[in-house]
């Protein structure tokens, strides 16, 4: 065994010495490779920056947004006696299971009126005011939180209010705006303040907003979930779904594992809407750019790789005294095998690591002129090289078979 | 003395378009240690591949060689390598240095291949470059050196792994008449030394050093008699 180290290492010597006494030719026949590798990583690197900086301004909200349709009972719930409210559509064990969920930062169930919109007015210490049709968002505390719903001025309703069924509102700032009300202003919710919903008093708590701009709850009434399931509210709500708010990345797991949590035994029914990937979208970003460059990083490539073959074919024609004298004083055909492979190879793998130096050089040049974070996927720093190496062992074979296949007597005369 | 070679009726036949080409034919005889044997012979006589036959780069087609004892005629290419490498010592008329190697790292080839180690590798390169007395070009390059520097140096790669035979063809074909002189007694002292050497030449100088002086003509042996025996 150490035998055969000792031998290695005596070929890699060899090839090294070989490469080092010829600087100039080894030098400009490694440019070859370094070029293609350089095309190669420097397209990896700054496509990967680019779609890095496309995901980075991608809608962090959307990307953490789940929403669940179907959970909901098909029948009617029948109305507890003591309440006077149906039971609840949406299996609160199942939300509750959602929300302990790994990546899942608040889950809770939601619900909005459908067909005509109800009147919604207020009453308070000043003038009350006009009707106007507006939408009504029933929401439980943990769909309030997958909502991201901040109040402008108030306060959110909380668990009591829901457990207690207080008849209490919200209002979205724009909602509230067309009432008559402004935002701004802290004093607008002085606790006094009654909202009519569908002609039911509710009391105002807060003006809310929230930073997804797709949301509806800037222009709704937010009610706790428990009024979905009072007749007496005179809304009509429909299927309730639910919502879940999730760490950062964590959306397409969650999507899958919630529909279990909800419906261990049909989860099959339910539908997760979740995020377009951003990995996919990244994937496409770089799909897109990449193909076209990595065509012309292969062309260099193979460029490259005729460089070297040439030049060792090149090397072997004119070595061929020394590789007689070599047979001739003992070197077995593989030894000169392995010894001209391993020249080719090692400029292969000299190219690969001076154009992968080059290429992150030029990636974090490029990136730092345009404000960007150079993403560099770290296999890419061991993948430049590595091809360089395998480039310059394929294009060594056909001239180092040649070498091998030598008789020292011609190769000698 | 033991005989280091032995050939007994060895003939070599090449196939040529023209038909079968005779190169050697019947040839025999027997080279002891410490023998200075001179082949000389016109060019085609077959000279040349008498020596490749000796050196076992060429494998001949009739008879047998015997070296050290050893019948190499169903040897395999890797066992004739490795007698090669542990017997044979080559020395060139065009002296086949490697350019990108200095004096010290073309002599120690031969120890490589016989995979010594490498520590003592250099050690003994350096003494057999001084032993050739050029102790003062170790680090040289070959393109710096004169031709007969050159030869040295080749002289002493060919002997820094102790081989039993050393084949020398035409050494100092490339070397003025005083250079030649140096080769010659260097190849007179080596073979007093104990080493079997064949010289193939056209120079009748350098076959008068030689022991034995054998005449190839058109692939046949005679033996012409003693150059320098005499003189011992």
């Amino acid at each position: 065994m150490t035998d055969r180290l000792g031998t290695l290492r005596d070929v890699v010597a060899e090839s090294l010495e070989a490469i080092g006494g010829r600087r100039v030719r080894s030098a400009l026949t490694l440019l070859g490779v370094a070029f293609g590798i350089l095309a190669l990583v420097a397209t990896v690197g700054l496509t990967s920056s680019a779609a890095a900086q496309v995901s980075a301004r991608f809608d962090a909200l959307k990307a953490t947004s789940v929403t669940i349709d179907g959970a909901a009972a098909e029948e009617e719930q029948p109305i507890d006696a003591a309440t006077g409210l149906r039971g609840p559509a949406i299996d609160p064990d199942g939300v509750r299971r959602t929300a302990r969920l790994n990546g899942v930062a608040s889950a809770g169930v939601m619900a909005i009126t459908k067909d005509t919109l109800p009147q919604v007015s207020r009453v308070g210490s000043q003038v009350p005011s006009a009707a106007v049709e507006t939408p009504v968002l029933a929401a439980d505390v943990g769909a309030v939180a997958a909502l991201r719903l901040r109040p402008l001025a108030g306060r959110l309703f909380d668990q009591v209010h829901q457990d207690r069924r207080y008849r209490v509102a919200l209002l979205g700032d724009v909602a509230a705006r067309n009432l008559g009300i402004d935002p701004a202003d802290p004093s607008s919710v002085d606790g006094r303040t009654t909202v009519y919903i569908a002609g039911r008093p509710y009391l105002l708590l807060g003006i809310v907003t929230t930073p997804d701009f797709e949301s509806q709850a800037p222009l709704a009434a937010v009610v706790p979930e428990w009024v979905t399931r009072d007749p007496a509210a005179a809304l009509t709500f429909a299927d309730p779904r639910v919502i879940v708010k999730t760490r950062p990345g964590a959306a397409q797991q969650v999507g899958v594992e919630a529909k279990v949590a909800l419906d261990p035994a049909r989860p099959g029914r339910l539908i997760a809407q979740v995020p377009p990937d951003p990995r996919q979208l990244r994937a496409k970003v770089e799909t897109d750019t990449r193909t076209l460059f990595l065509v012309m990083a292969a062309v260099s490539l193979l460029i490259g790789a005729i460089g070297i073959g040439n030049t060792t074919l090149v090397a072997v024609l004119e070595r061929r005294q020394e590789i007689g004298l070599r047979r001739a004083i003992g070197a077995s055909r593989r030894s000169i095998l392995v010894q001209f492979l391993l020249e080719s190879g090692m400029l292969g793998l000299l190219g690969g690591v001076v154009g992968t130096i080059a290429a992150l050089d030029l990636t974090i040049g490029i990136a730092l002129s345009k404000d960007w974070t150079a993403a560099i996927p770290p296999w890419l720093i061991g993948v430049g090289p590595l091809l360089g190496l395998v480039v310059g062992l394929v294009a060594g074979i056909y001239p180092s078979a040649k070498a091998a296949r030598m008789e020292p007597v011609t190769a000698l005369a | 003395m033991t005989a280091v070679l032995a050939l007994d009726g060895v003939g070599r036949v090449y196939d040529s378009p023209a038909g079968p080409v005779t190169a050697l034919d019947g040839v025999s005889f027997e080279v002891a240690a410490g023998d200075l044997v001179a082949i000389i012979g016109p060019s085609g006589s077959g000279k040349s591949t008498l020596l490749n036959t000796l050196g076992l780069l060429d494998r001949p087609t009739a008879g047998r060689y015997l070296l050290n004892g050893e019948d190499t005629a169903g040897l395999p290419e890797a066992a004739r390598t490795r007698l090669r490498a542990q017997h044979i010592g080559f020395v060139f008329q065009a002296f086949h240095l490697v350019g990108h190697k200095t004096a010290v790292a073309n002599v120690t080839l031969p120890l490589m291949y016989n995979r010594r180690p490498r520590r003592e590798r250099r050690e003994q390169a350096e003494q057999a470059l001084i032993r050739v007395g050029l102790e003062h070009r170790l680090r040289a390059l070959p393109h710096t050196m004169s031709g007969g520097e050159k030869q040295r140096v080749a002289i002493a790669r060919a002997t820094v792994h102790e081989p039993l035979l050393l084949l020398c063809d035409e050494p100092t074909g490339n070397l003025d008449t005083d250079t030649s002189a140096t080769v010659m007694e260097l190849l007179g002292d080596l073979a007093r030394g104990g080493l079997a050497v064949v010289v193939v030449t056209h120079d009748l100088a350098v076959a008068e050093a030689a022991d034995r002086v054998l005449r190839v003509r058109d692939g046949r042996l005679t033996e012409v008699g003693a150059g320098r025996a005499g003189n011992d």
